[in-house]
């Protein structure tokens, strides 16, 4: 079992700062989580953080802090009422990284009580800050034990991620080229990252052999569809023959050909039915490479509930009698802060109801077609590869400017429009909706709850 | 409207058999369609309101449903269940 903790970068800075207050005294805060727990990773996402200050101090030092116990039980009780975990951070201002004997004492007693205020299914973890940054972490488990916290994901205009257990990432020469651009430490971290690719057509399969080429370590693909030989004109890995097959099967099956080590796990079913959407809480980010409202409506709730980031991507060709008119395409970064699809105008509810209503009873959704309720099906749309390249590639792009931010500190951008018929690009930055559930804080990490994202779902 | 009462009742009933009737698959995103009313509603003349003569059996019970639909109005991540039930109270109040 791996565990983590996944900040907004404004809660982040605010601990941050707050920690770094008082130069030279240790100070501490609390901080409430929602989990997200799948059977390889208990994730803490960061909602609240409540700084230890003013009569709750009773002594600090650069070397210990004593606090009033009425502190954290007010925290314990906040976690509980909002059935969260509970995390405890504190600085260690004379710069020794790790958690002292000290603490190990400490912590065994406040995790005790923890265990007994908070009845949240999950864990409660304790962080140590030095210079400004976590240095040591670790989730106490209900036993009294303790294990490492293995990352921290820190999510806004640029994704960091720290690493609490120091390892000896080797890397191998093949990305010697890549490395001369960004750097050893940017090509460890594309090894430790765990991607994942929803739908693995024209755009989809291209962001797959970039993300394996570029090194990523484990990629996560869903496609529901078996490739058709009208695919292989924009499908990168297929071949004629290859009729039938489920696209993830080539996906899966290029990535081991390139043979860089990459592990590789394909589900071949869409991400409308819970079980295959809830095994994306596994991933650091999440390229959205499908055409569907229906799924991309689910992404959009998905990016919000669990912080994790979602590059939205697609083409639209506008063809009359064959002749192009407009070629336009998007790549939308989908996180707690930027506006959604919904804000931005790019799905509608009565598309999504009719794919729902297709996918899970295909007679019905005709005869409501037949009698109008719902729009009719259209025609497969145009699709051409170095249109769809173009886009995958520029999702890839903003996912490694998010990484290293090669694209420049004040960036803010974020969609990325391609005019491609006017050889333009433009970038834009557009705030929620007034009402929308983006915008509403609430949702920012909602993480685990039932049903799942507060959505209802296709029979299994 | 939004009381905590409120919002256990809406709970309960989506966690029950009926949430599949009423709430399509993808719910909040994708919307609800018509809605159904037991015991049966008609106007103090005791004629049918408009569309809603029709009649369906669900969990052993007929209902009188009220073909209403929200084509092009639901707001996909603003609408949910609140949104619903003001559309159906205010479809009822009408009297039509």
């Amino acid at each position: 079992m791996r565990y983590s903790v996944t900040f907004f970068e404004r809660d982040f800075n605010a601990l941050s700062q707050h920690l770094a207050a008082t130069p030279g005294l240790e100070q501490a805060a609390y901080l409430v989580c929602r989990a997200a727990i799948t059977s390889s990773e208990a994730r803490l996402i960061v909602r609240d953080v409540l700084p230890v200050d003013g009569t709750d101090i009773l002594a600090n030092s650069s070397h210990h802090m004593k606090i009033a116990s009425r502190s954290f039980i007010r925290a314990m009780k906040k976690a509980d009422r909002q059935k969260s975990c509970f995390l405890f951070v504190h600085s260690h201002p004379d710069g020794y990284p790790d958690h002292s004997a000290q603490d190990d004492v400490e912590e065994r007693e406040l995790f005790s009580t923890a265990y007994n205020r908070i009845r949240t299914a999950g864990v409660h973890a304790s962080l140590v800050f030095m210079n400004g940054a976590p240095s040591s972490g670790r989730v106490w488990l209900e036993d009294g034990s303790h294990v490492s916290l293995e990352r921290i994901r820190i999510i806004g205009n640029r994704f960091r991620f720290i690493f609490l257990r120091q390892q000896q990432v080797y890397i191998p020469e093949f990305f010697d080229r890549q490395v001369r651009a960004f750097g050893p430490d940017v090509q460890r971290l594309l090894q430790e990252l765990r991607v994942g690719i929803v739908g693995v057509g024209g755009t989809g399969s291209c962001v797959a052999e970039q993300l394996v080429r570029l090194g990523v370590g484990s990629v996560l693909i869903a496609d529901g569809e078996n490739f058709e030989a009208t695919n292989v004109n924009r499908v990168y890995g297929s071949r004629v023959v290859d009729a039938d097959l489920p696209k993830v099967k080539l996906a899966e099956r290029m990535g081991a050909d390139i043979g860089l080590g990459t592990k590789i796990d394909v589900i071949p079913k869409p991400i409308t039915f819970e079980s295959v959407l809830s095994e994306f809480r596994t991933c650091d980010v999440i390229f959205g490479c499908t055409d569907d409202e229906f799924g991309r409506s689910l992404l959009t709730r998905f990016a919000v509930y669990y912080g994790i980031p979602v590059f939205d991507m697609g083409v639209k060709i506008h063809s009359e009698s064959q002749t192009v008119r407009s070629i336009q395409g998007r790549v939308t970064t989908l996180m707690p802060g930027t506006a959604c699809l919904n804000c931005r105008g790019r799905l509608l509810s009565e598309r999504i109801n009719a794919e729902a209503r297709r996918a899970v009873n295909p007679e019905a959704a005709a005869e409501l077609e037949e009698e109008g309720y719902i729009p009719e099906l259209e025609d497969p749309a145009p699709a051409v590869v170095p249109f769809t390249t173009a886009v995958a590639a520029s999702a890839v792009g903003e996912f490694l400017h998010r990484l290293t931010g090669f694209l420049g500190d004040d960036r803010r951008s974020s969609e990325v429009l391609h005019l491609i018929d006017h050889t333009r690009i433009r970038t834009n930055h557009v705030f929620p909706r007034d009402g929308c559930f983006c915008g509403d804080a609430t949702f920012w990490g909602r993480a685990d709850v039932k049903p799942f994202l507060d959505t209802t779902w296709r029979p299994e | 409207m939004c009381s905590n009462r409120a919002s256990r009742r809406i709970r309960k009933l989506l966690s029950s058999s009926i949430r599949r009737k009423i709430l399509p698959a993808g719910y909040p995103n994708s919307h609800p369609d018509m809605f159904w009313t037991y015991p049966d509603v008609k106007r103090t003349n005791g004629t049918w309101p408009a569309a809603s003569e029709h009649h369906a059996v669900y969990g052993n019970r007929n209902w009188q449903r009220w073909s209403r639909h929200y084509q092009g109005q639901w707001r996909a991540g603003i609408d949910n269940f609140r949104s619903y039930f003001a559309a159906v109270r205010h479809e009822i109040g009408k009297g039509l």
